[in-house]
């Protein structure tokens, strides 16, 4: 009895000195830095490593460590390119094969531990800094998920250092063997040789995974340089707790203005700390948001009429009392249904993709499914873009039940008999696909035709369309760079080949024709008048259903001066400030 | 006794081996391809050659016999994707670009120390409440005590958690949100996780031990104890407690291992950087160095929660004997 009782106090004991430990922490509340500003992400980041950048959370972070040879003008439109690292645009030979790009002078790297660079302040960035990068994204060992995107079959001589590499063990790798494509005449002067003009290339010197690395880093930290980054631009990684948190801290050795013809950012910036919570889940991030924790965040589906009035699409009053302000973005992007054109039912049938397209209701999806977050497509480039007509009609694209009736009747002549049920593949099992399935099922269902939806992960959705085993999938499009090319390589047919970006295996030759020819050309009239001809070209083989060009919303509070939203430059928070004392008047906790 | 415990230990050789081989034959045979999920939606054959060799499934599955021939070694038969996972051969987490080890060193603590408070608290609050729960059998707080357990066992965890956000952080603004620090700051995030979970377990805990000590109340020894004059606390403290001890040991030694293992949902919905959150985000990325690791992990420590559950018995219950 006795030894019970003693267990039973000593069980209370411990629970009281948990209990009152917990309690006691609850006292501390986090201070508000007024010189940090507080976001959350929700993408676990994989690597600090400019060569394994791939994802928009992962770009968007280091994109305020590392700097390239070009960048975007933060609040320009239509979006144009500005010399970062590099002193002036690229001078492009008459052939239009080679680039030589002067590198700026003074910019050097840091090291904010200390560990490779006694000082923290790293050499200068230099050409061969560039060409190291390159090889290093190249490199078979590596296996960076950007060599295809942004080097693979363009660069001369790259796919050799890549088959080169294959053959290497990883330490045995030589650096400095040569690729004919890439050569620095001198030590700040660039020259890149491509296989065929391609204009869009200086696009993808604007793209973070370009960034120069320096090979001291690379050889000190091997491996590790993917939580190690060491860059020039504005910020330094302070902090890194995997799924935890991302603290960023000013360069020391920032040198602030970029150029008398780029974007002027100051040489420290005034935000000196960023700190970046993880949350997978939308709403305590949304929560923390409400409670000035946070100063920008999304707006979680579930809560939008909190946030924004449906009718209108402005914020609710109470938002706008809370000192809440709304930007609203369009991205450029498009989200459509991809019809498999080498699908014996739907790749010959145009009627039948056509009665599809007419039975969709765009504006009611977009209104009901998305909140009003997006504009209901048109065509397969979107608006931002030069060849966006928002006046044009498309004709499929019109909400048009009768004549899809009428289509429908065309499409089982063609087909010899009552169209059979039609499966459409979706990316994932969560209530944005789901919903979407129901409002398609039910829409095709009004013309007299049935859709058996089929939901997959992600990585299963990308097999069965390389297979071509899907006969509808619901996917969508951003551009990497402010070229309708991006759009338009989605229906070239030599991009149909397995694993190609041409899905839905379409294949016109005169489309191909023209953009064999516009894809060489320079942004010029001509090629403007190319683009839109392609683009008529598909709309009217229709062989995706459009559904809507996406909007995002993004909240912020009004000491976030400066909050812009620019999909395609990097290291935006240089040019953004904090206004502290409009925070501490509104909010009671420090 | 110790005869048991090294023939009890060889047995949880094959049964460890029988997980690892299920689980990697279901991630072969079943998921898709780790390489696509990592390598982004333009990825070309020379991206996917490369991305494969460095997780390494770019080997035969089972045996590599070719290898094999060309170094006429026997030994490269056994370089291939399953005896890699067997050896603890694991690359590093693709999704993390870190070694699965040191993942588990940086998430185990977490989610223990979540759960370990939990567990204390949860543990012995049950047992006292089943224990006042069946000395006032049938009176009103008992049936409100059942209640609370049957409306704590019917309410899906995740609603729970949610509407304590909401109402203990959102509305009342007694605990932080969610969210986590490292060190000793990330008691200040521990409070809310820590009441919810024992909210949410309280009640099929409570309900079970309630069961045990009822059927012990209407023992022989019971009676015979009364009779002799044994006060009310001496039956339930002494007598019945020893006896309920098989029960209670077999479901809290069990229970040990998901110590470190952590909650999946919970940890997800407060942003606790633990196992649990490890484990759900490697299953929906098809992280598969991760989930053999953590397979591996709870296979073994669930083996050896069972060998410690029958040397406990022998402490509790001096009749029990291991041969």
């Amino acid at each position: 009895m006795r030894k019970m009782k003693w267990i039973f106090f000593g069980y209370l004991a411990l629970v009281a000195i948990i209990v009152g430990g917990i309690g006691a922490s609850l006292a501390i509340t986090p201070r508000r830095d007024p010189h940090t500003l507080y976001v959350s992400y929700a993408v676990n980041i994989k690597s600090f490593d400019s060569a394994e950048l791939y994802d928009t959370t992962s770009s968007q972070i280091a994109g305020q460590v590392f700097e390239c040879l070009y960048n975007y003008m933060p609040d320009k439109r239509p979006f144009e390119l500005f010399p970062e690292l590099a002193t002036t645009m690229p001078t492009v030979s008459g052939d239009g094969r080679i680039l030589s790009i002067p590198i700026r002078r003074g910019v050097h790297y840091y090291d904010p531990e200390h560990a490779v660079f006694a000082d923290g302040m790293g050499p200068e960035v230099s050409a061969a800094d560039f060409i190291f990068a390159w090889k290093r994204i190249a490199s078979f060992q590596l296996a960076s998920p950007n060599y295809s995107g942004l080097f693979q079959g363009r660069v001369r001589g790259l796919d050799d250092w890549w088959r080169y590499t294959r053959q290497t063990p990883e330490d045995q790798i030589d650096w400095d063997r040569p690729v004919a494509g890439l050569r620095a005449p001198d030590k700040f002067t660039l020259v890149i040789e491509l296989d065929r003009p391609t204009p869009q290339f200086v696009y993808s010197l604007a793209q973070v995974s370009s960034a120069p690395v320096s090979k001291a880093a690379a050889d000190h930290w091997k491996g590790k340089l993917r939580r190690h980054p060491i860059g020039s631009g504005p910020y330094c990684l302070a902090e890194h707790l995997q799924e935890q948190r991302i603290v960023l801290a000013v360069n020391p050795v920032y040198r602030g203005e970029t150029g008398s013809n780029g974007h002027a950012s100051p040489k420290r910036p005034q935000i000196t700390r960023i700190q970046m919570e993880y949350f997978v889940e939308e709403l305590p991030s949304w929560l923390l948001f409400q409670q000035g924790r946070f100063d920008i965040n999304g707006i979680p589906k579930e809560s939008f009429s909190q946030a924004i009035n449906v009718d209108n699409g402005t914020l609710t009053p109470q938002m706008e009392a809370a000192g809440i302000r709304l930007l609203k973005t369009p991205m450029p992007a498009v989200q459509y249904i991809g019809i498999n054109m080498r699908d014996p039912v739907m790749g010959k049938n145009l009627p039948l993709r056509q009665a599809i397209s007419m039975a969709f209701d765009r504006k009611k999806y977009v209104q009901v499914y998305l909140n009003g977050r997006g504009r209901p497509a048109i065509g397969p480039i979107p608006p931002e873009f030069e060849t966006f007509d928002p006046d044009a009609i498309n004709p499929n694209t019109v909400f048009d039940p009768r004549a899809a009736r009428q289509k429908v009747k065309e499409a089982e002549a063609i087909n010899g008999g009552p169209i059979p049920v039609l499966s459409l593949l979706l990316p994932g099992t969560d209530t944005r696909y789901r919903q979407m399935a129901d409002f398609m099922v039910s829409q095709i269902a009004s013309i007299g035709l049935t859709i058996r939806p089929e939901h997959r992960t992600w990585a299963r959705f990308q097999e069965m369309i390389d297979a071509r085993e899907a006969q509808m999938y619901a996917l969508g499009w951003q551009a990497d760079y402010p070229d309708e090319q991006t759009f338009l390589q989605l229906f070239y047919s030599k991009n149909a080949v397995e694993r190609g970006v041409n899905a839905t295996g379409y294949s016109n030759a005169e489309f191909d024709a023209l953009y064999e020819r516009a894809i060489q050309l320079p942004p010029t009239p001509e090629r403007k008048v190319l683009y839109e001809h392609m683009e008529s070209i598909v709309v009217r083989d229709c062989p995706w259903i459009l559904t809507h060009y996406p909007t995002a919303y993004t909240l912020y509070y009004e000491w976030v001066k400066n909050f812009q939203i620019n999909t395609y430059a990097h290291g935006l928070r240089a040019y953004q400030s904090l206004d502290e004392s409009a925070h501490r008047d509104r909010f009671k906790h420090p | 006794m110790w005869s048991y415990l090294v023939r009890r230990i060889l047995w949880t050789i094959p049964i460890t081996l029988s997980v690892v081989l299920f689980t990697f034959t279901m991630f072969t045979l079943v998921a898709s391809d780790p390489a696509r999920s990592y390598a982004g939606k333009m990825a070309t054959d020379a991206d996917l050659v490369a991305i494969r060799h460095r997780m390494g499934i770019d080997k035969p599955v089972w045996l590599n016999i070719r290898h094999a021939r060309l170094t006429g070694s026997v030994a490269a038969a056994f370089d291939s994707q399953f005896f890699d996972t067997l050896l603890f051969r694991f690359p590093e987490s693709m999704r993390y670009q870190e070694s699965v080890w040191s993942l588990m060193k940086s998430k185990a603590p977490v989610s223990f120390s979540i759960q370990f408070p939990v567990f204390v608290i949860e543990l012995g609050m049950q047992i006292i409440a089943s224990l006042w729960c069946a000395r006032h059998r049938g009176r009103m707080g008992d049936l409100a005590v059942t209640f609370l357990c049957v409306l704590g066992m019917s309410v899906p965890a995740l609603s729970i958690y949610m509407v304590a956000q909401w109402l203990l952080a959102v509305k009342w603004q007694l605990f932080p949100i969610a969210g986590w620090d490292s060190g000793l700051a990330a008691v200040h995030f521990m409070a809310m996780p820590i009441l919810v979970s024992v909210i949410c377990r309280m009640g099929a805990g409570t309900r079970f031990y309630r069961t045990v000590v009822l059927e012990e109340m209407g023992a022989d020894y019971v009676r015979t104890a009364k009779s002799k004059g044994v006060g009310t606390s001496g039956i339930y403290l002494t007598h019945v407690m020893r006896n309920v001890m098989i029960p209670i040991l077999t479901r809290t030694v069990t229970a040990l291992p998901t110590l470190f293992l952590g909650a999946l949902f919970l940890e997800r919905l407060f942003q606790i950087p633990g196992v649990g959150s490890l484990l759900v985000e490697s299953i929906f990325n098809n992280d598969r160095p991760v989930v053999m690791v953590v397979t591996y992990a709870m296979s073994v420590s669930y083996c050896m929660a069972l060998l410690l559950t029958d040397i406990c018995y022998t402490i509790a219950d001096p009749r029990v004997r291991l041969r």
